[in-house]
């Protein structure tokens, strides 16, 4: 059960960051930092298995392709700042956290564009 | 038309089973608004898609969506390439200043009686005038071929001086005539330097366009 291996790491890693933050601070940031993207790396594997098993679906359903490859752009854009701004966060930068989400707020309104633009074009082309 | 309802009942319900999925696996944080919007969205277009096709008005959505997001991507370019043009240009101009001068170089080396040539050019570096790019000044440094012009007059001095000192009178004279031969080397090699000068100013007029007023040519020790 890979949950036990990450629920593990993650647990060790918390224990670690307290047990050093009283006298290394900047260790203790890198541990949560390092503990983080080694969960990622082990969920993204399941996560694109999980992409590809909608994405099969998606391809049955009549609904233009296009829209489901932007749904799932922004998931990735989404779930990449968050967990930037959640490190930055728990380093005490709540500035550059909030930086860093609003950087994937506009790129996912970038992406997110196209698709209001054409529900318009919808609705504009449905008015006589 | 049981058909089309047929479609579009479970064209509805996968789009809807499929959001849910996306919403399940989307991070709880700031973002998951924003992907509600857009799922929604999609939601809209799925559901009203179809019966435009029954009504007749279809459209094509492909088409819309990649005009617009291919929009975006010219206007996000143009913004960045503007913040890089005058970078490029800069690096553009230095590139060809560096050309030019090398040009330079090998066309005063090709004349003769230059030994080395080094050059350096003044040009108009405001991109945004019609004149960018145009050489205003050139300035050329020349060595010449000074062994073989030392060498020989010397050589010749020499002879002439041990030939002809006979008598003390005759010493008065040839320091005279020592230095006429002195003047002469100099009118020489000044006019050398004018006949070089004159080719090396065609040759430039020639490869730049540029007015003679503008060749500064000087000699290097």
């Amino acid at each position: 059960m890979e949950i036990f291996q990450i629920v593990g790491l993650g647990v060790v890693a918390t224990i670690l960051a307290i047990v050093i933050k009283a006298h290394r601070p900047e260790i203790a940031i890198q541990i949560s930092l390092l503990t983080g993207i080694i969960i990622l790396v082990v969920i993204l594997g399941k996560i694109s298995a999980v992409v590809d098993l909608l994405n099969s679906y998606a391809q049955k359903v009549n609904i233009d392709l296009i829209y489901f490859s932007t749904l799932l752009k922004i998931i990735g854009i989404a779930y990449i700042a968050e967990f930037g701004a959640e490190v930055c966060r728990d380093a005490g930068e709540g500035a550059i956290a909030s930086k860093v989400e609003l950087a994937g707020k506009v790129i996912i309104i970038l992406l997110a564009v196209p698709i209001i633009t054409s529900l318009l074009d919808l609705i504009i082309s449905i008015l006589p | 038309m049981i058909e089309f309802l047929k479609n579009w009942v479970v064209n509805t319900i996968t789009v809807v089973m499929l959001i849910i999925l996306i919403e399940m696996l989307i991070p709880s944080g700031k973002m998951k608004k924003i992907v509600n919007l857009v799922t929604g969205f999609i939601l809209v277009i799925a559901l009203v898609n179809p019966v435009l096709k029954v009504v007749g008005k279809e459209i094509v959505l492909k088409e819309l969506h990649m005009a617009d997001s291919n929009y975006i991507n010219k206007k996000e370019i143009m913004a960045s390439s503007s913040i890089l043009e005058e970078n490029q240009i800069m690096q553009i101009t230095n590139l060809y200043r560096d050309k030019i001068i090398k040009q330079l170089e090998s066309i005063a080396k090709e004349v003769k009686g230059v030994a080395d040539a080094r050059a350096d050019i003044i040009i108009n570096e405001d991109y945004t005038s019609e004149r960018f790019g145009e050489v205003k000044k050139v300035y050329l440094y020349l060595k010449t071929d000074e062994n073989d012009k030392k060498i020989k007059p010397v050589l010749s001095v020499k002879k002439v001086e041990i030939e002809k000192i006979n008598s003390k009178n005759a010493s008065s004279e040839d320091e005279n005539s020592k230095d006429e031969n002195s003047e002469d080397k100099v009118l020489t090699e000044k006019q050398l330097d004018k006949k070089t000068k004159q080719e090396l100013e065609e040759r430039i007029e020639r490869l730049l366009c540029i007015e003679k007023e503008n060749i500064v040519i000087s000699l290097e020790d």
